[in-house]
């Protein structure tokens, strides 16, 4: 008890039986120890313990893949926020926006924050796939983990158009008519496309009425675009985001290894 | 100009061993932890102040509540889709809007299986493969042109309007647009297609025989000829049926808007518009 | 070797195996499908509650021949529009992508904020991307003598539209 200054309390802490419990290695200046913090850890264990000085530079990698992952993750958690404010029905959704924007504390700037994380997200993974397309990243062994790349840039999508309607301004329900009037031009399965009447595609039977859960953009069309938004469409990202990740370390990064002779 | 295989590798060795960093000693790593995870720390703090600051300065849109009978003019996408807005005024809903879009989406996922070119993996290397980073950028670059267009160019009735122009003096616009007679427009197309597909493959036997043999119409018929035998019929077909479906794209755009043509092939029986 | 009574030939015995492999697979992939279809059947609801498609639209009185009039339009998506031969009830619903077209009296024509589709006044589409002209719907008299709109029954084809219940004929 004698020592008991101020001064010791971190290191107190640090070699308190708990502390390491949890955090096996501490920062010390050893090869060995920085190795294992990244394999030791679930979050890090994805991450290569070491990586070619040529190809971990900005750039290379532009930081375009890394930044769509964090605006993915900022996006979830504001997203997650939004909902405890917002109801996805017709009379209250707009009034709700309007609370965030002027009511809610802090609920402007988190509904910024998501709409615009949502336009940059878009935005990044597209400069991604111009830096993957660049660097020949997509040649093999890499072909697969492009081909989920552009999977995910049609999930993003999906999850802004989804998201779009929700505020149920003008802006919204305007995209969301256009946008899903045109599945209905789809070819067979839409009530107006091609060769669609050979199979008796209506109005009430076709792939917008399912979109829709009607034959106008309505109350059903918001729920239903809700849950996906919520829901649907991020399960589906965040399991194309496991699998391109695992693809990353298991064919390589691409800026490790230029070209296998 | 034509780089054989051979030389190519051999080239591209020497360029990455002059390279700061070549590839395999351990030396030539860093460690993840903590070097990588500095630029991982960077990327997450910029993005986190250029969000957030960009959410303190700007209000983020809120347009008054929808309303089915009212439509805003002009009513605009968000501006990752106004290129395809701006696809829709000169095809029809089922072409710009789901048939474009697919073969966009299925072209980039075949992208890795029909570009057979092994060059350049893991570095910025234009010269061994002109002809991807051309298209690519082509397409990159009239995408963008596209959600220009929309997002600057048009105004209300979604009519031409400069961007120095006001919206509130009201365009007037009579125009009325026609079709291409069917026998006109299936010729047109069967003729785009043609030249595109087979020009590219008769000009090296037709002109090549014929040229001095330094000259740059040899060489040019040369890089042709390699151009094709390096593909096969099958790639080459389909990489050049995407290509002329993507060149078609601002053929019909010039015909709508400086000939007033609704339709290059008219056949309503099936839906087939062009 | 001599086979015990009743026992299998290594034969009958696949036979059989691969009939029960058939049946177990069989109803596997048969009750998993039906699963996916009625997943699907899921999404088409039987009911909906969309507002009604018939609407009262005043007295012939009310318009003017040569009008092409906006009053049901804030309401009920029509311009309701006089010419010589009657009134017909056209349809604002962009027979492109279904946005709400705009009439400028100036240029005579009907246009679309979305992607520019042009109409005239009888609903033929001149210019833009629209595929068709825009729909008329059924009109027609009740016994008090007020128009009665029903847009669940419509049509755009010329000659169709210039008939009966497509336009309400007054002289
Ligand atoms: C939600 C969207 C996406 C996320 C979060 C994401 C994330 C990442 C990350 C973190 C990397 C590691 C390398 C880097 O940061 O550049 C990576 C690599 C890669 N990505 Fe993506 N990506 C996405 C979409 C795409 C798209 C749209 C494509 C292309 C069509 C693509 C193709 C690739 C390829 C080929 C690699 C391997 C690169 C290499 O080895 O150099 N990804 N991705
Ligand atoms: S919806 Fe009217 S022009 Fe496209």
């Amino acid at each position: 008890m004698a020592n008991l200054s101020l001064k010791n309390v971190p290191q107190a802490i640090v070699e308190s039986q708990i502390w390491k419990s949890i955090f096996r290695h501490g920062y010390t200046m050893n090869r060995r120890n920085r190795l294992l913090a990244i394999t030791n850890n679930v979050f890090y264990h994805i991450l290569p313990t070491k990586i070619s000085k040529y190809g971990v530079r900005m750039r290379f990698h532009w930081g375009a893949g890394i930044i769509t992952f964090y605006l993915f993750l900022i996006l979830t958690f504001t997203g997650v926020l939004l909902m405890f404010y917002y109801v996805p029905t017709v009379p209250r959704a707009y009034y709700d926006m309007k609370d965030l924007q002027h009511v809610v504390p802090f609920g402007n700037i988190l509904r910024n924050m998501h709409r615009y994380g949502a336009h940059a997200m878009v935005f990044m993974v597209m400069v991604h796939m111009a830096r993957t397309f660049y660097t020949s990243s997509y040649k093999p062994p890499r072909e697969f983990n492009w081909v989920v790349g552009v999977i995910l840039l049609n999930f993003t999508f999906l999850l802004s158009f989804s998201g779009y309607l929700l505020p149920w301004d003008q802006l919204a329900i305007w995209a969301v008519t256009v946008g899903t009037n045109m599945a209905r031009a789809t070819p067979l399965i839409g009530h107006e496309g091609p060769f669609a009447n050979l199979i008796g595609m209506k109005v009430n039977n076709d792939i917008r009425f399912a979109l829709l859960g009607g034959t106008t953009v309505g109350s059903a069309t918001l729920l239903r675009f809700y849950v996906l938004h919520c829901i649907g469409f991020p399960i589906i990202l965040t399991i194309f985001i496991v699998v391109h990740f695992w693809r990353v370390r298991r064919d390589g990064f691409s800026g490790d290894v230029p070209v296998r002779e | 100009m034509a780089t054989t295989e051979k030389s190519g590798k051999t080239e591209q060795a020497a360029r990455r061993a002059a390279r700061s960093v070549p590839t395999a000693s351990s030396e030539r790593f860093e460690l993840t932890w903590p070097y990588f995870m500095y630029t991982i720390v960077i990327c997450f703090l910029l993005t986190t102040i250029v969000l957030w600051v960009w959410s303190m300065v700007a209000p983020a849109p809120l347009e008054p509540i929808a309303d089915p009978n009212r439509t805003p003019n002009p009513s605009k996408a968000p501006w990752y889709f106004v290129g395809l807005q701006e696809l829709l005024v000169y095809f029809d809903p089922w072409i710009a809007g789901v048939a474009l879009p697919g073969l966009i989406l299925g072209g980039l996922m075949a992208i890795p299986y029909i570009d057979k070119n092994t060059h350049g993996i893991g570095e910025y290397n234009y010269k061994d493969r002109k002809f991807a980073v051309w298209v690519f950028s082509l397409g990159t670059v009239f995408w963008f042109l596209l959600i220009i267009i929309g997002y600057f160019f048009r105004g209300p009735s979604w009519q031409w309007y400069w961007p120095w122009e006001n919206w509130e003096i009201h365009k007037e616009s009579h125009v009325v647009t026609h079709s291409w007679s069917l026998l006109g427009g299936s010729l047109f197309l069967i003729g785009y297609t043609a030249v595109g597909l087979i020009i590219p493959v008769l000009i090296p036997y037709l002109i090549g025989p014929r040229v001095k043999p330094a000259s740059w119409i040899k060489k040019f018929c040369d890089a042709l000829q390699e151009f094709y035998e390096k593909r096969g019929a099958t790639i080459y077909t389909i990489e050049m049926l995407l290509l002329l479906t993507m060149l078609g794209i601002p053929v019909k755009m010039i015909l709508r808007l400086y000939f007033n043509v609704k339709y290059i092939l008219e056949i309503p029986a099936i839906n087939l518009n062009i | 070797m001599a086979r015990a009574a009743g026992a299998l030939s290594a034969e009958e015995h696949a036979t059989r195996r691969r009939l029960l492999s058939f049946l177990g697979w069989g109803s596997f992939v048969s009750f998993f499908s039906g699963v996916t279809i009625g997943s699907l059947r899921f999404f088409f609801p039987r009911i909906l509650y969309e507002p009604s498609q018939q609407f009262i639209a005043g007295k012939p009185e009310d318009y003017q021949v040569g009008e092409v009039s906006t009053r049901m339009k804030k309401e009920q998506r029509v311009w309701m529009i006089r010419d010589q031969m009657g009134i017909y009830a056209l349809i604002s619903v962009c027979t492109h992508l279904g946005c709400t077209p705009i009439w400028h009296s100036t240029e005579n024509r009907i246009k679309c904020p979305c992607h520019g589709s042009n109409f005239l006044v009888d609903g033929q589409n001149v210019a833009g991307p629209a595929p068709s002209p825009l729909f008329r719907a059924a009109i027609s008299l009740d016994l008090a003598g007020n128009i009665v709109v029903d847009k669940s029954q419509k049509e755009n084809q010329p000659g169709k539209r210039d008939e009966p219940p497509f336009i309400l004929p007054l002289s």
